[in-house]
Order: structure tokens, then C-alpha cells, then sequence
């Protein structure tokens, strides 16, 4: 009777589940409704992006003397025109594939080598671990936005020398959180069996360290890329950028400060790209975290803090 | 505590050095010839010996430093190719713009976001208790210059109520009238780090509030403004300076961003109109000062953590 009525898995189970668990529904939730506009945000970004070239009702370069700063819905353009008489919503479109590439390569390239300085410097330990850390507290000592100014200054405005710069600086970041992780790690009874058991070093940090660390970097770098859509519109805002007439979304806020008395909605519009794309950012962060660490859901609602605060400053 | 202090200060030193060496280190990263990227391209190729010579490029980059580092001690920034002064002058005229600028947004931004944060606390999960959770992820999510050139179509070119742009009306100049020009700029700088520090201090109110002994005071009939002044801001205040401190040092550097949108003629703006001209004596001396000033007011927030917490010691 009870071998019967307790089986490993039941036969009934399988055959009429109640709710098929894709492994996106997995990861989203079925009632995780943060990360779902989130993603989709984040989503419809990229498929305009792909499809820049196909669903822009205009050239995104054609100026056109005669009409500049149309507003809205008026002579055949839907956001009206910018301050050379150029089509905005096109330019929006086409300049989504700058935005994203710019929130997210640098997150990318940031997330592997700050990911692998505080591998090492966690595992490692020793002079390697404090001469890192103190190399990090001098940049921390940097407000971001500034050393990247510097950066871009001394090699020249581009979407390069950008990219180096927000590199640079968000680095000692993830350096530091993932060598925090790995000192926690390292105590975990599994690594020291797996020392035991003589495994290698590399073994043990890849093998065994790493994939524990994912979750908590995924969603750090997720958020990271949402603060990238903010700092890289600064810079570009700034004339650090994409150089005209590229289309890009703080450089068409800048441009756009010119007709801010006749037209203020080709200032205003890009903004309200960028907010939309940074949102999307922020709430699928916020949304995979509270998903992956159920602790981290019950704390908002208790203390609401939403995500805990970065300290920037080591308490040496 | 003067022990503290003074280790604490003594910790800064590494920190100061190597502030030195990365702006240092800016003026290393020029892509090709230094001179070329200093003088434009108009310059003759004596112009550019003379300026190679003058900077040192044939040492090796060590002696080099020391120079720099010794030309620092006299207070020699160097001379900004932007407006042909000395760039300690440039700076130093501009200082205090951006210290009234970002003084008064860090003392706005601390006031009503402690306020805030307290009042959403007192009622966790209500509607302001939501509100402010929503206000903390917009402004997260809102780059300044944006809200800043919102506030300017709103205020200045629709309703006409504040002055749009700079420091001072043409003929005015009265402290009213600089008063005036600060509104719009203040909020856009105080906006993002008064969200932080709502977020801070409702979590820290939240944690302190539970406690026995605010349930005793309230036991014994002690009003709730005077439990929350004197029973329970006390206790959150820690880690809510911290915070404080810095956003103290963020706000300086956000200044750059709100200096350019208002025309505010601050170090940001200066640092604005050094990128145009590829100014790096400029952007080396700016950076320079606002890092030292962001590792000075750590100090200060650490110092001042340890008074009115005798457990925290240092490391």
C-alpha cells in the first residue's frame, strides 16, 4: 500500500501539471510580474534594434532645412523632427542599437575581468588580495562618472575610447562583490572537501567556486547595464560619445537643447528612451534577485530597500 | 577617538598618492605625440619640441611623476589650454560656485529625504509607503540632465517662474536673485541622492523601530514625534550618515552634469568646456580636486561614524 502511494514520482503528476514549467517561465515566474515588464522592455529594445532598418519610416541621417523641429504627428512624422529637421523616431530606432551596445558591452567586458581579478584575488588571498583592493579603493576614491570623463578626455571622444573608459570604471565593481563571494565561498564545506580530495586549485576555483557565484554576478550585472544606460547617455550627453551625426539618444538630448523654447520635445523624447530602456534594466535585475534569493523578496518587504546599497568604500 | 582619527587620517595617504599617480596617469594614455594633442594641429614642429622639452617627455615616466607630484606640493595645476590660465585659478574661481551648489543640494537632499523616509516607515506597505519605492526606481532610472532640462521647460519656459539658466540675471546679482537662479539646479542635483537616502533611512527606521525599548516609550505615553526624534533617529543615524557622506561626494561629481544643463559656472561646467578642447591639464586639476574633496569627506563620515558609534574601531 505505501510502496504503492509514494512513489518516487508520481504518474499522475506528469500527466496533468499545472502549469508547464518552461525554463523561462522559470526564470521569470509565473506571478514575477517585476521581471516580466522588465524583460519585455529589455526585449522589445532588441527587436527594434535587429529590425532598425526595416521598421524606420525614414532615413535616420536625411536632413531637411524646410522642416525642423516639427512637433509631433505633424507633416508625416510620427515624434516630428529634431534640430536639422531629421526624422526622430527613426533616429530613436536606429539608436537603440547604439544604447544597447554601449549599456552592455561594457558590462560584459567589465563582468569578466573585474569577475576574474576577484576570483583571483579572493581565492589567492595574501599581498595579490590587498594590493588589488588597495588599487580598487583608489579608483572607488574616483566618483565613476569623472574618471570616465578622464578617461574619454585623454583618448579622444568615440565610442571606443567610451567603452575603455566605462571599462575602467566599473571594474573594481564587480571585482570587489565577487571577491567577497569567493572569501564566503571558500569556507563552504564542499570547497574544503574538494581540497581534500586533491583536487587543483584551477579545478576547485572554476569547478566548484564559480558556478555558486553566477547567480549573485547575473544580477549584479544586470543592474550594472541599467546604471551603463544612465552613465553612457551622460557621456555622450557630455560630447564624449558617438560623434554626430550618429544617431544616439544623449547626443540627440544635447542636440535637442537648442529648440528647447520652439520645440522641447526633441530634447524630452530621447529621455524618455533612455528612462525606459535604464527601467527595463533595473526591474529585470530586481526581478531575476528576488527570484533566485526568496530571502531577498521577504527582506524588501520588511526593510523595502529594494537593492541593498552598494558601499563604496571599503571600511579599512 | 583621537587614535581613530588619526589612523583614519593616516589611511587616506595611499589613497591621496594614488589619486595622483591615475590623474597622472590621464595625461600618459594620450594617444600618438602629447604635444601634437596639446598644441592642435596648427602648432610648428618647434612649438612642439619646445613643449616636449617643457613637459619632460624625453625622461622616463617615473621621474616624470615625481615632477608632477613635486609640481603639485607648490600648487601648480599646470596651464588650461582652454582659457590660457593657470588651471588652479580657473579651478579655484569656480570652487565655491560648485560648493554652494552641491552643499546646498547634499543639506536638501539629507533634510527631506530623512523626512521622507522616517514618514514612509511609520506605515510599512502603505501608499506612501509604495510611492517612495516607486520614486526611488524612477529616479534610478532618470538620468539628471534629462530632469534637469524637464524642470527648465516646465518652470522656466511654460509657467516662467525661475530663471532658466546661469548664476545671475543681467543687472542683478543680489543674493535673491542668486537664490533664485539655485532652485531649479539644486533639486535636479538633490533629487537622485535624496531618493538614496529615503531608501536608507526608511530601512534603518524600520530596523530601530521594532525594538523593545520604542515599545517601552510608547508604553509610557510618550508621544510618537518624540519617540521617533529622540527614541528612534538617534539609533538609525549611522548608517544613514554614511550614506549622507556619500552622496556627499557624488553630488560633486554630478555637479558636472547639472553645471552643464544650467549653466552653473562651477568645476563641472569648466570640465564641460575642457572635453570640447581636449583640455587634460584642465580635466587632470579638476578631477584631481574633486577626488581629493570626495576622499576627504569619507574621512570626515568615518570620523564622524566612530563619535556617535564608540564600536566601530578600525581594522
Amino acid at each position: 500500500m505505501k510502496a504503492t502511494a509514494a512513489p518516487p514520482r508520481p504518474a499522475g503528476v506528469r500527466a496533468t501539471p499545472p502549469r508547464r514549467r518552461t525554463r523561462l517561465r522559470a526564470l521569470l515566474g509565473s506571478g514575477n510580474a517585476t521581471a516580466l515588464i522588465g524583460g519585455s522592455i529589455v526585449a522589445v529594445t532588441i527587436i527594434v534594434a535587429v529590425l532598425a532598418p526595416l521598421i524606420a519610416p525614414d532615413d535616420p541621417l536625411a536632413t531637411n532645412p524646410s522642416s525642423i523641429g516639427l512637433g509631433p504627428f505633424s507633416g508625416g512624422h510620427l515624434l516630428g523632427t529634431d534640430e536639422v529637421g531629421r526624422d526622430i523616431l527613426s533616429r530613436l530606432m536606429y539608436g537603440t542599437r547604439l544604447a544597447l551596445l554601449v549599456a552592455v558591452v561594457p558590462t560584459l567586458v567589465a563582468l569578466v575581468i573585474g569577475g576574474c581579478l576577484g576570483l583571483l584575488s579572493g581565492y589567492v588571498g595574501g599581498w595579490l588580495d590587498s594590493t588589488l583592493m588597495r588599487v580598487f579603493d583608489v579608483m572607488f576614491s574616483f566618483p565613476g562618472i569623472l574618471l570616465a570623463l578622464g578617461i574619454g578626455v585623454a583618448l579622444g571622444p568615440g565610442i571606443t575610447s567610451m567603452v575603455i573608459a566605462m571599462v575602467v570604471v566599473t571594474v573594481p565593481e564587480f571585482g570587489r562583490i565577487v571577491r567577497g563571494n569567493v572569501i564566503a565561498l571558500r569556507q563552504e564545506q564542499y570547497v574544503e572537501a574538494a581540497g581534500a580530495l586533491g583536487y587543483s586549485h584551477l579545478r576547485i576555483a572554476l569547478r566548484h567556486i564559480t558556478p555558486n557565484l553566477l547567480g549573485g554576478v547575473v544580477v549584479f550585472a544586470t543592474l550594472q547595464t541599467g546604471r551603463n544606460v544612465i552613465l553612457s547617455s551622460s557621456l555622450a550627453f557630455l560630447g564624449l560619445g558617438a560623434q554626430p551625426p550618429t544617431p544616439d539618444w544623449g547626443q540627440m538630448l544635447s542636440g535637442g537643447r537648442a529648440l528647447l523654447v520652439t520645440a522641447p520635445h526633441v530634447a524630452t523624447i530621447p529621455g524618455l528612451a533612455i528612462v525606459v530602456l535604464a527601467v527595463g534594466f533595473n526591474l529585470l535585475g530586481d526581478g531575476i534577485r528576488d527570484r533566485l534569493d526568496p530571502r531577498s523578496r521577504r527582506s524588501r518587504a520588511v526593510r523595502g530597500g529594494g537593492r541593498t546599497l552598494r558601499t563604496r568604500r571599503s571600511r579599512s | 577617538m583621537l587614535t581613530f582619527t588619526l589612523r583614519r587620517a593616516l589611511h587616506m595617504l595611499p589613497v591621496i598618492l594614488g589619486v595622483t599617480i591615475a590623474t597622472f596617469g590621464l595625461g600618459q594614455i594620450i594617444p600618438g605625440d602629447q604635444a601634437s594633442a596639446l598644441l592642435g594641429p596648427t602648432a610648428s614642429e618647434a612649438d612642439r619640441q619646445a613643449l616636449r622639452e617643457d613637459l619632460g617627455l624625453d625622461e622616463p615616466a617615473v621621474s616624470r611623476y615625481f615632477t608632477y607630484l613635486g609640481s603639485l606640493f607648490d600648487g601648480d595645476l599646470g596651464r588650461s589650454l582652454s582659457f590660457g590660465r593657470p588651471v588652479s585659478e580657473v579651478l579655484s574661481d569656480r570652487l565655491l560656485n560648485t560648493l554652494l551648489l552641491s552643499g546646498t543640494a547634499i543639506v536638501l537632499a539629507a533634510v527631506v529625504g530623512v523626512a521622507i523616509g522616517t514618514w514612509a516607515a511609520q506605515k510599512p506597505g502603505s501608499h506612501r509607503d509604495r510611492s517612495l519605492t516607486v520614486g526611488v526606481l524612477f529616479f534610478n532610472s532618470v538620468p539628471s540632465f534629462w530632469f534637469g532640462l524637464v524642470l527648465i521647460i516646465v518652470f522656466s519656459l511654460q509657467l516662467r517662474m525661475l530663471p532658466a539658466t546661469g548664476m545671475t540675471s543681467i543687472g542683478g546679482g543680489g543674493a535673491l536673485d542668486v537664490a533664485a537662479h539655485m532652485v531649479l539646479p539644486v533639486i535636479t542635483l538633490a533629487a537622485w541622492s535624496l531618493a538614496v537616502i529615503a531608501r536608507m533611512t526608511r530601512s534603518s527606521v524600520l530596523e530601530v523601530i521594532g525594538n523593545d525599548y520604542v515599545r517601552t516609550a510608547r508604553s509610557r505615553g510618550v508621544g510618537e514625534f518624540r519617540v521617533i526624534v529622540r527614541h528612534v533617529l538617534p539609533n538609525a543615524m549611522p548608517s544613514v550618515i554614511t550614506v549622507i557622506g556619500l552622496q556627499a561626494g557624488f553630488l560633486l561629481s554630478g555637479a558636472v552634469l547639472t553645471e552643464t544643463v544650467f549653466s552653473w559656472p562651477g568645476i563641472g561646467l569648466a570640465l564641460h568646456q575642457a572635453i570640447s578642447a581636449r583640455d587634460i591639464p584642465l580635466v587632470q586639476g579638476g578631477i584631481l580636486v574633486i577626488a581629493i574633496a570626495f576622499v576627504l569627506i569619507n574621512f570626515l563620515v568615518d570620523v564622524l561614524q566612530a563619535y556617535f558609534n564608540p564600536k566601530i574601531k578600525l581594522a
